[in-house]
């Protein structure tokens, strides 16, 4: 079930954030999509679990507001199997009456908050506020990280090796012994590298490969 | 004829000495002619040839007489034709005119005619001796038959009269007959009777008559032969048979002549009657006797001579033939064949008499006693020949005697059952004389009384108890005096001295003139009867206590007159001092004034349709207090066809009152127990709240927001508030539900919906269900039948059962857990509420005990749940049970009448 907002708002465009709200009760979920409404949010409110996995989630900022006590597949679990789905929406918890091990649970694994209805309005807006802008940041990492992925495959296999070996603090002199070749050569190969990774500098460099996580393969 | 054949041999060869004479005869005529020509010198040779021809023609016949005439012409040739004397031809004897020719002619001729007529005289002359000689013969033989007829005849006539056979002959044309001597002595007439047919006819028996004429017509058209046998009635009455046999004969001008013979029979019939009857009777003897005879051959070994009877005997047929001696020895008992051979040989040993016994098996089984008794019959070598004897049939005999003898023994059998039964009878019998003294007593009463016959017939009087003695002898003077059945009870001492009651009773024994003979009589033991009645008594006594004491009171009610006649107890309850009866009015007007109405409608109905009665009212006493009862009566009719009511009335006050109580005390339970259900639905409540309340705070603070804005969005605004009213109205919802739960009320029935009810009892314990992660399905029918019921108690049931179900899942983690709820209707329009888990189940030991108060499987539980769940269910009538699921867990079920069946 989607509600979209009907009251007059700024049109909605792509990268609006929108906050996901999964209760099941009918009324909880029409008082917190009136409130994120009223804010001017975005609003996606379902019954349950497995009806917001069926709609598939956009490509946009977004956070989930999740009632731990839902038929089926309740909160937590649910949290887990998105976690296990590599699904890295942060998620707000709303409780009846929590417990302690219940919220630690959700912390541990990754909440943005757990509230306890009923919970004070402002401490929602502060928590999907804070949820949304993680998980704006996020997109944002794994956009650089995308954009330099997409860059290192333009690497011949050669370059990549010689990358590792610069990436774990090698001399082009030595890096030409370790491949056995000459050292005029590791320097072209550095200079195609840092073309097509459009790093600025050596630092530059080693940080984009630390970003994409590259080592040398075999010490 | 041997005598033609001698001559004709005679003749025979006499012919060559004719021939011979002949020439002889012309030799010595041409000697004689030498000698008178020489002598004389005559020509005489033709005289002498012509006496040699007649010569040759006397003696020889015609041959040696033209033998004769040729010889003499030779001669005359040679003598007379020149040249004389010599035989060659001599041309010119007849060319020239020689006188010899015309002698020699004449001589020719004479000679010839002489020769004819002297051979035809002689043949003749022959003839005439031949024929005189067979006359001579035929003479003799003449003679000689005529001495054999005689001889013949004589031997005939002796021999019919011996044989006492006739002859007859009848010639049919002419009616003619001819008998024999014998036959007139046969017919009993004499020669001077003329024997016709009708004679014969008229002879013959009457009932022959017939017969003998058809016969003999028969005989005469068929011209055949006959042969028959009939009767003839003498004149002087005797009978004689005859037989008779004719052949026909047919003579030269074909008519028919019949010879026979007619035998007398008579006393070959007679004898042939005489023996056949004989035969009849013996066989007819031995049938009836039973007898069979025979005779065996000893020395051939094979029967010389079996009786019909013995084929019979033995299940034989004798017309269909021979049957073989092995087929005989068949059909006797096994165990008897060895016997019987062995008598026999030793009768022929001993050359004695013997018997013996032996059975016959018939091929249908059934079994013939045979005595057979042999007698051996000496040879004239002194050896046993044959053995004659007879089987006689003894099975009828035998069976008898077996009869009689069974018969025996029935009569010493019955007589012994009936002495058996006088003498076991569990009955006293006597018999006395017309003056009352017993003569008789049987063994159950000696035993009884102890008493021999002799004490009884003086001392009888003292076997009575002395306090009826008197009154005893006046009813048996009484019972006598009348001469009629009668009877009396008195007490009558045993052996021992125990006294028992004793039914007497005696009827008379009258002759043929009217008076009593004997009195026969029993008595009978009425001891337990009399005990009977007295138990009867005391348990009338009793039931009027026990009424009293049970407060029932019993009575009769009579339609027609609406008369009551009660028990002592009946009016006590009523509040009457004891009258015998009481008025319909004065039981109506006992009836609370709030029941009257009904229990006269109710007595009204049952009197009008004879219907049993069961109600309860009130009655209002005297006093002001209310006291219920409980009518039963059930209709009869009387002897009159009266309809009747015999009923019972039940103070049930003390139980009603009792009753009320327990509701009470259970109203309470059920409270009790909700208010501790509740306690356990905290949280789940609580969340139940706290959901609308939260919901309501952000749309309150969503509202602010909007109207917060610049320019404020007062129709979102609106809406938020409008919510913010749903959310509450929702949360005091639940709150008035859970106070109604905890409320302590009465039980108000009114219909309900029983989805609606499933409905609201989830709502609390939704949260209950998905904290323990509980997952709920709901089935239920749409449009079931409203109920009758209570609200507050039937979802009180529902929770309990759910609460029950979550319990039994928590230990499930190995499948997802669920919780259905049906409902639903069956066939009788009954509603059923159901509630599935998969959980732990019901084990088969505590499935009976489910249902009891303080049975708990529970840590923390009273035990009370399933049993208040059950009484509150009884309390609708309706049924919980329990049941275990095909896989896992258990169904609670409870079955509500619905609002219409309740009605109807």
């Amino acid at each position: 079930v989607t509600e979209r907002p009907k009251p007059s708002r700024e049109p909605v465009g792509a990268h609006e954030p929108i906050v996901f709200i999964v209760e099941d009760d009918e009324s909880m979920r029409r008082a917190l999509s009136n409130l994120f409404q009223s804010v001017g949010l975005e609003v996606q409110v379902f019954g349950s679990a497995s009806e917001m996995l069926q709609g598939g989630l956009p490509d946009v900022a977004s956070c989930l507001v999740l009632d731990i006590r839902l038929p089926g597949l309740s909160g937590l679990d649910f949290q887990a199997e998105l976690a296990k789905a590599n699904i890295h929406i942060p998620i707000i918890f709303m409780t009846g009456h929590g417990d302690i091990p219940m919220s630690v649970r959700a912390m541990k694994g990754g909440a943005v908050d757990f509230l306890t209805k009923p919970f004070r309005d402002q401490d929602m807006l502060d928590a999907v506020t804070v949820a949304i802008e993680r998980d704006r940041k996020r997109r944002e990492t794994d956009k650089i990280v995308a954009n330099l992925q997409t860059h290192f495959e333009t690497l011949t296999p050669r370059e990549r090796e010689i990358l590792a070996l610069v990436s774990s603090g090698l001399m082009n002199k030595q890096i030409a012994a370790e491949l056995g070749l000459a050292e005029i050569t590791v320097k072209i190969h550095r200079g195609h590298i840092m073309k097509k990774m459009s790093a600025k500098s050596l630092a530059d460099l080693l940080r984009k490969a630390e970003t994409l996580g590259i080592r040398r393969a075999k010490p | 004829m041997a005598k033609p054949d001698l001559t004709q041999r005679l003749s025979n060869s006499s012919t060559i000495s004719h021939w011979a004479m002949a020439v002889l005869s012309v030799a010595v005529a041409v000697v004689v002619a030498e000698l008178i020509t020489r002598l004389l010198n005559a020509e005489a040779i033709a005289s002498s040839m012509l006496c040699a021809v007649i010569f040759a023609a006397w003696a020889g016949g015609r041959g040696p007489a033209l033998l004769a005439v040729t010889l003499a012409l030779l001669a005359f040739h040679y003598y007379l034709a020149p040249p004389t004397s010599s035989f060659a031809w001599k041309p010119d004897l007849f060319t020239a005119g020689i006188s010899e020719a015309p002698r020699l002619i004449l001589f020719s001729v004479v000679s010839l005619v002489v020769a004819f007529l002297i051979s035809a005289q002689r043949r003749a002359t022959q003839d005439l001796q031949r024929s005189s000689h067979h006359l001579h013969a035929a003479m003799v033989d003449q003679k000689r038959i005529e001495a054999a007829l005689l001889h013949s005849e004589m031997y005939l006539t002796e021999a019919q009269r011996l044989s006492g056979t006739g002859s007859f002959a009848w010639k049919v044309a002419s009616g003619e007959i001819t008998w024999s001597d014998q036959t007139y002595r046969v017919f009993g007439c004499d020669r001077a009777t003329k024997p016709t047919v009708e004679f014969i006819v008229q002879r013959a028996h009457p009932e022959d008559r017939a017969a003998v004429q058809e016969t003999i017509e028969r005989a005469a058209i068929d011209r055949n032969d006959y042969d028959h046998e009939f009767r003839l009635l003498m004149p002087d009455g005797s009978v004689k048979h005859v037989h008779a046999v004719a052949r026909a004969a047919r003579d030269y001008s074909d008519s028919v002549e019949f010879i026979g013979a007619v035998t007398d029979v008579t006393v070959a019939r007679e004898a042939d009657r005489k023996l056949r009857r004989s035969e009849a009777y013996l066989a007819e003897t031995q049938h009836l006797s039973h007898t069979s005879s025979w005779v065996w051959d000893v020395r051939r070994r094979k029967w010389a001579y079996r009786s019909p009877e013995v084929y019979h005997l033995f299940g034989f047929d004798p017309v269909k033939g021979p049957v073989p001696l092995q087929a005989f020895r068949d059909r006797i008992h096994p165990e008897d064949r060895r016997p019987n051979v062995e008598a026999a040989s030793r009768a022929i040993r001993q050359k004695a008499d013997f018997e013996v016994n032996f059975r016959i098996i018939l091929p249908d089984g059934s079994i013939r006693y045979v005595h057979s008794v042999g007698h051996p019959v000496v040879g004239d070598d002194g050896e046993v020949a044959e053995l004659v004897g007879t089987h006689i049939d003894i099975t009828e005999q035998r069976l008898a005697k077996e009869a009689l003898e069974k018969a025996f023994d029935e009569i010493k059998k019955s007589e012994d059952r009936l002495r058996l039964v006088i003498d076991t009878i569990p009955t006293l019998v006597w018999r006395a004389g017309p003056d009352g003294v017993p003569d008789f007593l049987n063994q159950p009463a000696l035993d009884y009384t102890g008493l021999s016959l002799d004490q009884a017939e003086t001392g009888w009087p003292r076997a009575f108890h002395p306090d009826d003695k008197k009154g005893m002898l006046v009813k048996w003077s009484a019972i006598r005096a009348s001469g009629r059945p009668g009877e009396l009870e008195a007490r009558l001492r045993r052996f021992d001295g125990e006294y028992r009651w004793f039914l007497f009773r005696a009827e008379p024994l009258r002759d043929e003139l009217g008076n009593i003979v004997k009195w026969y009589g029993s008595s009978t033991d009425i001891e337990d009867r009399k005990r009977a009645e007295e138990e009867l008594r005391r348990s009338e006594a009793k039931l009027v206590e026990a009424q009293r004491v049970s407060q029932t009171g019993s009575f009769v009610r009579n339609v027609a007159t609406g008369e009551y006649i009660g028990s002592k107890e009946f009016f006590r309850i009523l509040g009457y001092d004891q009258p015998r009866s009481a008025t319909f009015e004065m039981v109506l007007q006992r009836a609370h004034p709030e029941d009257r109405a009904l229990v006269e409608q109710a007595i009204d109905r049952a009197s009008r349709y004879g219907s049993d009665l069961d109600y309860e009212h009130r009655l209002l006493m005297p006093d002001g207090s209310v006291k219920y009862v409980h009518v039963v009566a059930h209709a009869v009719r009387d002897r009159a066809d009266q309809l009747e009511f015999i009923g019972a009335v039940v103070d049930v006050t003390a139980t009603k009152q009792a009753e009320e109580k327990l509701h009470k005390a259970q109203t309470e339970l059920a409270h009790v127990t909700r208010v501790t259900t509740l306690g356990e639905l905290t949280a789940s409540i609580a969340h139940e709240v706290n959901q609308p309340l939260a919901a309501a705070v952000a749309n309150a603070e969503a509202c602010l927001r909007w109207l917060d804005r610049e320019t404020p969005d007062l129709v979102a605004a609106r809406r938020s508030v409008e919510w913010v009213i749903n959310d509450s109205c929702r949360a005091s919802e639940v709150i008035r539900r859970v106070r109604a739960l905890a409320k302590k009320s009465d039980i108000e029935k009114m219909p309900l919906d029983v989805n609606d009810v499933v409905r609201e009892a989830i709502v609390l314990v939704q949260r209950e269900l998905s904290s323990q992660f509980i997952s709920l399905r709901t089935e239920l029918a749409p449009s079931l039948p409203m109920i009758l019921g209570d609200r507050v108690q039937l979802q009180q049931v529902i929770i309990n059962l759910v609460m029950n179900g979550i319990e039994a899942m928590q230990p499930i983690t190995d499948r997802q857990r669920e919780l259905v709820i049906r409902s639903g209707e069956d066939e009788t329009r009954r509603v059923h509420v159901s509630v599935t888990d998969c959980g732990v189940g019901i084990s088969a030991e505590i499935a009976n005990r489910l249902f009891n108060a303080f049975f708990t499987t529970k840590s923390s539980g009273m035990g009370m749940g399933l049993s208040i769940c059950r009484s509150i269910v009884e309390a609708h009538e309706g049924r919980l049970s329990a049941s275990p699921n095909e896989g896992p867990g258990a169904t609670f079920q409870f079955v509500l009448p619905s609002q219409l069946e309740e009605a109807s």
